[in-house]
């Protein structure tokens, strides 16, 4: 649906996007993901027209775009800041794209009644942006940017504006909208746990390229890169060896890994479990109560392990504690 | 003795400054503006409203007072339109933008006497280059033509101020709303009426409150170019006072005359600001 080759932009000095090559396939929920100054926004910029690649080619639906202003591309974008225009109400916001395709007034009320009704703001119509907490604010501009009825929604950093709360509450229903609608959606965020939450594939961003593309699973299981390992979840990174199949630091451990030479294993903390008998033994350094779980920061071998343990569990600052290692996990190759 | 004390005592000799050289004319042009005070007859005896009366009576007062209101009309509208296309035009991206910059914040670096006379020349019947091109048009002795001409020369000097104000406007503007009305499908055209125009409001109204005030105050432009002629064509409020103060010598009836000026800017002006306000 829409297809990147080999797109390239630069301000200056600074290369922003430097050789992004990927496919958003139709009806995918599609994430960029990395950190602040990556070029997330720039590439979703490229997609929407505002910029234009200095290499490489931006396609819609097969088409060429590189040329096409926005107008003309079958896009509905939404903005971190909502956007919003602040001198016209609800209704008015919304009906902007459609009077500006002179439909009949009969038809605008119609058709902004259907989209204030998708995103749950009915009755809000007559109200001023001002007058709208941040996330009704982004539930019109949702509202506005499918009312083009666009092939493909471009979302920059959408929630970060909201609150905890809010945002995972909009998550969902976001989500839920781009199923039920069947659009391509390509989404901008650094949050990793939203991009996990959200997407059916992530592209993980640095410096402008792509350092790994996969469904959440995989990025999150199997990062093929320190970064992405370091960016996407939580865990601890073991440095040590491969060799046949298993990983070694000053002695064999029992976990498999792929791969052959120095790197790291990746171990997360949910895959870590006291046991009696377990392979590791060390000392709780520190323990969080979470809520939902109990963080621990157990010293062993001269390593800082993150083990998530039920939050029943009476461990405290000081005990010592043998772990179980999971019997695989994601080799990571040193880096050159 | 405290920090707020000490800060008060600091002010002290500005405050005194300020308040002898703004505030005892003012006070001594209201207490003048009740008694019958001339030049010729120093009188301080108090006879209430009645140079109010008078003044509001004064066929020629009435006329200079309607005569800059048509002004003041002409030189803002003028002057917000024309900034308004400068800054837009200096908001886009072209060659040698830092000497555009540059050209048009200069008349607002002349003082408005120097305007005045660089003006003259240029439109002199006789050596303006200006006046030539045009075939012998006498742009300030010719009554059909010296307020239009008088309102031109006013206006290239105070549309700097407006367009450079206006630019920071525009230069301050979030990026995404316009951005989310491209995308939408608006013309540049239907995005700046729609989007920028609205978004702009607060610093149009402003400039509209400072400019209105300055227009209805023209003075040395007035006495540079026409002195109030030819016979009363460009007679300004602000104009005529001071030729009834300094010239007629009534000094009483000329403080009227300027507090009902100053009443009527406030009534503007607290006007403007229920608009900027309102939203
Ligand atoms: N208009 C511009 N002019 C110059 N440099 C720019 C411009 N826009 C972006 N950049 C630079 O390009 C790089 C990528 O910026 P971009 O906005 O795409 O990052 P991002 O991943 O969206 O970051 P963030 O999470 O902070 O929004 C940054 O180094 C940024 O400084
Ligand atoms: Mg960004």
């Amino acid at each position: 649906m829409v297809d990147l080759i080999g797109v390239r932009k630069r301000y200056g000095r600074v290369v922003a996007v430097d050789g992004v090559s990927l496919s958003v396939r139709e009806g995918e929920f599609f994430t960029l993901l990395g950190p602040s100054g990556c070029g997330k926004t720039t590439t979703l910029r490229l997609v929407a027209g505002f910029e234009t690649p200095d290499q490489g080619e931006v396609r819609i639906s097969g088409q060429g775009v590189n040329r096409l202003p926005p107008e003309g591309r079958p896009i509905g974008m939404v903005f971190q800041n909502y956007a919003l225009f602040p001198n016209m109400t609800v209704f008015g916001n919304v009906a902007f794209p459609l009077r500006l395709r002179r439909l009949p007034e009969r038809v605008v009320r119609r058709k902004v009644g259907e989209l204030l009704e998708m995103v749950h703001l009915q009755g809000l119509e007559g109200r001023y942006p001002r007058e709208l907490s941040g996330g009704q604010q982004q539930r019109v501009a949702l509202a506005r940017a499918l009312a083009r009825e666009p092939k493909v929604l471009l979302l920059d950093e959408p929630l970060s504006a909201l609150d905890a709360k809010i945002r995972e509450e909009l998550r969902g229903e976001l989500k839920r909208l781009q199923r039920e609608t069947g659009l391509t959606a390509l989404y901008v965020t650094h949050d990793q746990e939203e991009a996990l939450a959200l997407s059916d594939r992530i592209a993980v961003m640095r410096d402008g390229k792509v350092e790994q593309l996969g469904t959440p699973q995989e990025i999150y299981e199997r990062p093929s890169t320190l970064f992405v390992a370091r960016f996407v979840g939580i865990g601890t990174l073991v440095p040590g060896e491969a060799r046949e199949g298993r990983f070694h630091r000053d002695r064999p451990w029992p976990v498999q890994v792929e791969g052959e030479g120095r790197g790291f294993i990746l171990l997360r903390p949910e895959q870590l479990r006291p046991h009696p008998e377990g392979f590791l033994e060390g000392q709780v350094g520190l323990a969080t109560y979470l809520g939902s779980l109990l963080r621990l920061e157990v010293e062993t071998e001269g390593i800082l392990l993150k083990v998530d343990l039920n939050p029943q569990e009476e461990v405290r600052a000081g005990d010592r504690l043998r772990l179980a290692l999971p019997e695989a996990a994601p080799f990571i190759k040193e880096e050159a | 003795m405290g920090e707020r004390w000490t800060a008060r005592l600091l002010a002290l000799p500005g405050l005194l400054v300020l308040g002898a050289v703004v505030g005892f004319p003012l006070l001594y042009a209201l207490l003048l503006s009740f008694t019958g005070y001339t030049f010729l007859r120093p009188d301080f005896t108090f006879r209430g409203l009645t140079r109010y009366h008078e003044a509001l009576r004064d066929p020629y007062f009435l006329h200079a007072l309607g005569l800059a209101a048509l002004y003041v009309g002409l030189t803002v509208g003028l002057t917000l339109a024309l900034g308004l296309l400068l800054a837009v035009l200096l908001h886009q991206n072209f060659p040698l933008k830092g000497f555009h910059y540059f050209a048009v914040s200069l008349p607002m670096l002349i003082a408005p006497v120097g305007v005045g006379l660089i003006w003259k020349m240029i439109l002199h019947p006789e050596l303006g280059i200006l006046a030539y091109l045009v075939g012998g048009v006498d742009f300030f002795g010719d009554g059909r033509y010296a307020l239009a001409s008088l309102a031109l020369v006013d206006v290239w000097q105070q549309v700097s101020f407006s367009a450079l104000v206006l630019l920071a406007g525009l230069r301050s503007l979030p990026r995404e709303p316009l951005e989310a009305a491209y995308v939408d499908g608006a013309t540049p055209w239907q995005a700046f009426l729609r989007v920028t125009l609205p978004l702009l409001r607060p610093v149009l109204l402003a400039l509209l409150v400072l400019q209105t005030l300055v227009e209805a105050r023209t003075y040395d432009l007035v006495y540079v170019l026409t002195r109030g002629g030819p016979g009363s064509a460009t007679d300004l409020v602000s104009y005529y006072i001071y030729r009834k103060a300094f010239l007629g010598l009534d000094l009483s009836g000329a403080s009227a005359m300027g507090y009902l000026l100053l009443l009527l800017s406030m009534v503007l002006v607290v006007a403007y600001y229920r608009l900027l306000t309102r939203s």
